[in-house]
């Protein structure tokens, strides 16, 4: 009887990891907090508000939780790269828009990461709230993003060991705001050499320090996947929206800094 | 027996412990794509909201720089390419999203 009981708390507590590692990402299964229209219409006005500045690249940044549940100092989500483009729709028909350059975490493997391709609307589908951040760089620093991309050599960049607490001072695991970083670092110092690139990330980006209780941390990294620390050392520190867009402004690289919401 | 209890008890209460401090810990960087929960579910019409499944998006480059715009790009396009940075661009009114994934493309 008591074996049984043990075992049922188990496999109990197995279910219960499962969960907390679905729950983990911003829900690729999750209700949608808005109608189809509203995501359409939000997505189109972030579109038009950064084409209206000029932009041919920007840094774009969602709120997949509410913010009660974010820890201190985050803000967004989820990080991304928008880039001006021609996109060639499945009837044969080419238009301009933007395409979104995303690294996701697997559905079904969360501590494996794949490059997507996605548009706005897909991008704030599933949002908490209809709130965008954006960073446009400046002509010269979207210059030199849009040749790193349209060249292919983002995809060099990517390490697909997903870390959702990923350190960006090292390529053991890498997330999405690691990855836009990384793409950002190639672009200003013109190299693909990851050496290179975290070496210099080291000497001047200052990343986030997450405080996480270390009985929590050790539970998470127990548990989920995603959450990785052999990465770290003294202390939780990841790369973020706002410090990739704090790094960006201390080194004169904006030309505009947004937030627009619904 | 009693001992196995609790450690098994308070297993369960840090993984408890552990989802909620991992659903914000990772919220930071939640980078699962949503993209085929609400809208990109393979219909052709959402509401009253019509959309338009992409085949494929190529950066907009000037001409002569890598990953330029080919010849068979249409004239607004290659104008669009070849302005200088910070001169407003054309967006289309279209509702674009990825297309179906292949289960749903297929029923």
């Amino acid at each position: 009887m008591k074996r049984k009981l043990i075992h049922g708390m188990t496999v109990a507590m197995m279910v219960l990891g499962m969960a907390a590692t679905a729950e983990a990402g911003s829900g690729a299964n999750a209700e949608p907090q808005f109608a189809a229209e509203e995501i359409i219409e939000f997505s189109k006005k972030v579109e038009k508000t950064v084409a209206s500045k000029g932009a041919r690249v920007f840094i774009l940044a969602r709120v997949g939780r509410p913010a009660s549940e974010l820890p201190e100092g985050i803000h967004f989500t989820h990080t991304a790269i928008g880039v001006y483009s021609r996109i060639k729709t499945a009837d044969g028909r080419e238009v301009p828009g933007y395409a979104i350059y995303n690294l996701y975490q697997r559905d079904k493997e969360p501590d494996v990461s794949d490059l997507v391709v996605d548009y706005p609307i897909d991008f704030f589908s599933g949002v908490y709230e209809l709130k965008a951040g954006i960073v446009i760089p400046t002509p010269e620093l979207q210059q030199r993003i849009l040749q790193v991309i349209a060249s292919n050599r983002h995809r060099s960049l990517h390490n697909s060991n997903y870390s959702v607490i990923a350190n960006p001072y090292n390529s053991k695991y890498q997330n999405c705001t690691e990855h836009t970083l990384d793409v950002i670092n190639a672009a200003i110092y013109q190299t693909d050499d990851m050496q290179v690139i975290k070496g210099n990330t080291k000497a001047y980006f200052d990343a986030q320090k997450v405080h996480i209780s270390p009985f929590k941390l050790l539970a998470g990294s127990l548990f989920m996947p995603d959450v990785k620390t052999s990465d770290q050392k003294g202390g939780i520190k990841t790369s973020t929206y706002t410090t990739i867009a704090s790094y960006l402004d201390k080194y004169d690289l904006v030309q505009e800094k947004l937030v627009i919401t619904q | 027996m009693k001992k196995k209890m609790a450690i098994v008890g308070a297993m369960v209460i840090a993984m408890l412990f552990s989802q909620q401090a991992m659903a914000q810990g990772s919220a930071q960087h939640s980078g699962k794509a949503v993209g085929h929960s609400a809208l990109a579910a393979g219909h052709s019409a959402v509401g009253s909201a019509k959309l338009t499944s992409a085949a494929v998006a190529v950066p907009l480059v000037a001409v002569g720089a890598v990953g330029a715009v080919s010849a068979q790009a249409g004239n607004a396009l290659l104008k669009a390419a070849n302005k200088p940075i910070g001169e407003p661009l054309e967006i289309s009114d279209e509702a674009i999203t990825v297309g179906p994934s292949p289960d749903r493309a297929i029923r």
